[in-house]
């Protein structure tokens, strides 16, 4: 009996363990086998983590995320399947009936409407509650937006349908715009990030870069306006753009972003360059004046020449005359007196033939042939901005050697970058790389682009009263991707611009790569694009007159 | 005299074998799961995928070493043991309660840090009740029917739940409540004693459970599961859904996408979440599989010892319980079934005092599958070293 009584218990416990474990295994059954698709959770992984935005030096939003809600269905949860369907049309645009084949046609996860705005979503969620639909939930997802559409779309990128950064600084910031999940919380913010972009300027610049694509139909326009005492970029164009919003509309050419990926030979623009590498050297034993017919033929050895050219004859040509009339003659010549590595060696210290690290994807770094690899006529010709390749970063990334007298700063895209809990973990500190030339052969080059902008000079529709201006213009001639030679119609016109001449607070380049409508030359197009930003500038009183 | 081994009395021995090899597939099967759910996380934060895989393996050495004490150990030193480790686990979940050594993570102090070692004095109170009880209702076989000897044991029971309690930790309590009581239960104790006890206990325990507001908002959450599915019942839900995308065979071991960041604490009481979706239907059974066939050996064996050991079934027995009710409690925990609770999956949870206390358990349980079944209390002198028993030879019928 006591045995019995002992045994009772025993088996009993016994029992309940037996019970207990096949409940168990028969609800793991269940779960397992109730649902043939596989839900998709990879949704609410995503949704742990939540984009930083993206804003513009003065706190615009540039990029940013907005909740996005769906109504959805986990079928197993649906207990009252009239309810629900009920429910699932009053709101959705199905009727009952349709709700209903809905959510047997399928096991899982259902979506039943996406992109329900937020007021019908609270609606949704207060009906859910209040009736106690199971099964029925609203799951909450971000969209990305960006305000300002095309502009400085493919500086400010977008990202995929996978959530990931797929261009520009949301590609490149990625890791700090769209952080792993914390696994010690719920959710997880990014950092926010503060471009150095100025929408104003950036408007202007975009719009002067329509204008040009529209009116000169090059293939490409290339923009940039760098505040010349920081190196903050203070807009940087690519033209064409595409809207940000529906990137999925866009090509791989809108999609480019010229001034940085995009290496060409610079033309005139480069003079600026090679001449106060030149002075810097030393030029007191170079002769002072240089005689211009129009044509200089260069002696390569075994009776082969080359001929340079100049558009016109320029005559006596001294150094500012260089810059004034873009006489390639002239810089040729005195490139000849220099030495050919100290040369190199001048122009790279510019940051020519290497990466800014801006902090942008596929920067290109141009491309300048070591001096041993340099044939007779490389010298001059690299000398007029030839035989070389540059980035538009890099030509307005060098010009703040000029504006600084002579110290080379590091240009910044990134101004702030902001922790979730407003901590900022980075902030750009103005960075001054190295002196490149002397401070007097910087006031002398300034000094000389200023007479471009003067009477006879070739930036002369630059001219504006109140501001004095220094600007050299470019043409280079292209080569022709189908032959390898240089091109007699393919040309890139630039201009740059350092506004106000002295005490420069803004450099502006801006290069149309094969215009198609006639002119060919930067003084025809990038000129006047430039006048224009000048002058809205003036007008929205981001420059103001000197008197 | 013939010099022969009944077959009788040591053919349970052969189920050492099963048991082994039930060890060694569960302990596997474990590091391996923990290994999946834990190396993103733990490249996350260290760097390296292996850091967690690492602590535990060093756990687990320990608890080998540990399982195979508590294997050789002569039951005559239970005597000094008992009261021994029973002081030294009140003492430490005080020190962990009320001395700055206690150390409070994810809102609960329940972890003692002493220099680079941090470990759950809890799991040390799962042990050394299991022991005390074995030795105590062993000891006293039917005294156990006065009520004096009921109400010791309860007292202690009730005395190192309430310091777990004290440590925000409700389900092991009620773990440990649960298994200790029905160790009593199967005991010749009287029921209504028992009973009596319980109902006294169980008073406060409903108070307490209603006490904290996070307990009564998960209990609610699981009687209500669609009122906030992205709250309270937000690791449950993404756990089911782990269970429902694993399907019949699962994603595959590795594939899993819930230990990216879908289920909080997914390598400790969750673990069974991912390991479910890596693996289906197929690596839930045959961990289910494992796991009944340790409760039936471990039951077997224990019950084979029941009228001449006591001490040795009771050990068996709250061994065997220990390690099969936290498992189904877990498991009950990821399919739904049971409110959320943090009572970790054996040999796969993250967790080293839980492994170390584990892998002891496990050496008591193949203590009582090696032992001689004797037959009346006549060879229960032999009891006492059952290993040195087993090294001479048996005498006939003694």
């Amino acid at each position: 009996m006591r045995t019995s009584e002992k045994h009772i218990f025993y088996r009993l416990f016994l029992l309940l363990t037996a019970a207990a474990a096949l409940t168990i295994l028969g609800l793991y059954v269940h779960a397992a086998l109730s649902v043939s698709e596989a839900p998709r959770y990879s949704l609410a992984v995503s949704e742990r983590v939540v984009r930083g935005s993206i804003y513009d030096r003065e706190h615009r939003l540039l990029a940013a995320e907005v909740p996005v809600y769906s109504l959805t269905a986990w079928k197993p949860d649906i207990r009252n399947m009239d309810a629900a369907a009920e429910t699932a049309a009053m709101f959705s645009s199905y009727s009952a009936d349709e709700a209903r084949s809905l959510l047997e046609s399928r096991q899982g996860f259902i979506y039943i409407r996406r992109a329900v705005p937020h007021s019908e979503a609270m609606e949704i969620q207060e009906h859910l509650s209040r009736h106690r639909i199971a099964g029925l939930s609203l799951e909450k997802s971000y969209g990305r937006v960006y305000p300002y559409h095309d502009l400085a779309a493919q500086t400010i990128g977008f990202i995929n349908v996978d959530r990931q950064g797929a261009l520009g600084i949301e590609q490149a910031w990625e890791e700090h715009l769209y952080p792993l999940p914390d696994p010690f919380s719920q959710i997880t913010f990014g950092s926010d990030i503060t471009l150095t972009l100025s929408v104003p300027f950036q408007a202007m610049l975009d719009d002067a870069a329509a204008e040009v694509y529209a009116h000169h139909r090059p293939d490409s326009v290339s923009g940039i306006i760098m505040d010349g005492k920081t190196g903050d970029i203070l807009a940087l164009t690519s033209y064409p753009a595409f809207n940000a919003n529906t990137y999925q509309l866009s090509t791989p050419q809108q999609r480019t972003n010229y001034p940085v990926t995009a290496m060409y030979e610079p033309g005139s623009v480069f003079k600026v360059f090679s001449l106060a590498s030149i002075l810097d050297e030393g030029s007191e034993s170079y002769p002072r004046t240089f005689h211009c017919t129009g044509t200089y033929t260069l002696a390569l050895g075994e009776g082969r020449t080359a001929v340079i050219r100049c558009v016109t004859p320029h005559g006596t040509v001294n150094y500012d005359d260089i810059i004034k009339y873009s006489c390639n003659i002239a810089i040729a010549q005195v490139a000849m007196h220099m030495d050919s590595r100290e040369f190199y060696e001048k122009i790279t210290s510019f940051g020519f033939g290497r990466r800014t690290g801006i902090g942008l994807p596929g920067e290109s770094p141009g491309s300048i042939a070591l001096p041993e690899a340099w044939s007779l006529r490389s010298k001059p010709t690299i000398a007029f901005g030839q035989e070389l390749g540059t980035t538009a970063l890099q030509i307005a990334s060098a010009a703040t050697a000029l504006v600084n007298g002579g110290v080379l700063l590091e240009p910044h895209l990134i101004l702030e970058v902001t922790s979730a809990s407003g901590e900022v973990t980075y902030r750009r500190e103005r960075s001054e790389l190295r002196q490149v030339i002397s401070s007097d052969t910087a006031d002398r080059l300034i000094f000389a682009m200023e007479t471009a902008v003067g009477r006879g000079g070739t930036a002369n529709r630059l001219h504006t009263v109140g501001i004095p201006i220094a600007a050299k213009t470019g043409t280079a001639q292209l080569l022709d991707p189908a032959t390898g030679l240089y091109s007699q119609d393919r040309y890139l016109a630039s201009t740059l611009a350092l506004i106000p001449a002295a005490d420069t607070t803004y450099i502006i380049y801006l290069a149309a790569d094969y215009p198609k409508a006639g002119t060919i030359y930067g003084a025809n197009i990038a000129v006047p694009a430039i006048k224009q930003i000048v002058d809205r500038a003036l007008v929205s009183g981001y420059l103001s007159p000197l008197w | 005299m013939g010099k022969i081994m009944p077959e009788e009395i040591l053919r349970q021995r052969k189920l050492m074998y099963p048991f082994m090899l039930i060890l060694v597939l569960l302990l596997g099967v474990g590091f391996a799961a923990l290994y999946s759910a834990s190396y993103y996380r733990a490249l996350q934060l260290t760097g390296d995928s292996l850091y967690y895989v690492r602590r535990q393996a060093i756990f687990g050495v320990m608890g080998i070493a540990g399982g195979i004490l508590a294997f050789l150990i002569p039951e005559k030193s239970f005597k000094w043991i008992v009261p021994l480790v029973l002081t030294l686990s009140l003492a430490l979940m005080l020190l962990t309660q009320f001395s700055p050594l206690g150390d409070t993570r994810l809102g609960a102090r329940r972890w003692m840090i002493i220099g680079p070692v941090s470990f759950q004095p809890s799991e040390a109170v799962k042990l050394s009740l299991v022991l005390f009880l074995a030795n105590y209702l062993g000891k006293h076989g039917e005294r156990m029917k006065e009520f004096a000897f009921t109400v010791i044991p309860a007292a202690v029971i009730l005395l190192f739940a309430s310091l777990i309690l004290l440590q925000r930790d409700f389900s092991t309590a009620v773990l440990v409540t649960f298994v200790s009581f029905s160790m009593v239960a199967v005991s010749p104790a009287r029921k209504k004693y028992l009973l009596f006890l319980l109902l006294l206990m169980a008073v406060p325990g409903v108070l307490l459970l209603l006490s904290e507001e996070y307990r009564f908002r998960r209990i609610l959450g699981f009687l209500y599961p669609e009122l906030d599915p992205t709250g309270i019942n937000y690791q449950v839900n993404m756990s089911l859904r782990a269970v429902a995308s694993g399907g019949l065979f699962g994603t595959g071991f590795g594939l899993g996408e819930m230990k990216l960041g879908a289920i909080p604490e997914v390598m400790a009481d969750f673990i069974f979440a991912a390991f479910a979706e890596e693996t289906g239907l197929v690596g839930i059974s045959v961990v289910w599989v494992l796991f009944m066939a340790l409760a039936w050996i471990g039951y077997r064996c224990a019950a084979a010892h029941r009228s001449a050991q006591p001490k040795l079934f009771y050990l068996g027995f709250g061994c065997t319980s220990m390690i099969i009710w936290q498992a189904l409690m877990n498991m009950g925990v990821v399919v739904g079934a049971v409110p959320p609770t943090g009572i970790p999956l054996p040999f796969f949870s993250l967790g080293g005092t839980h492994l170390f206390a584990l892998l002891v358990f496990c050496g008591f349980i193949g203590r009582t599958i090696y032992a001689p079944v004797l037959q009346g209390s006549h060879d229960a002198a032999f009891a006492d070293d059952y290993l040195a028993y087993s090294r001479y030879e048996y005498h006939g019928g003694v």
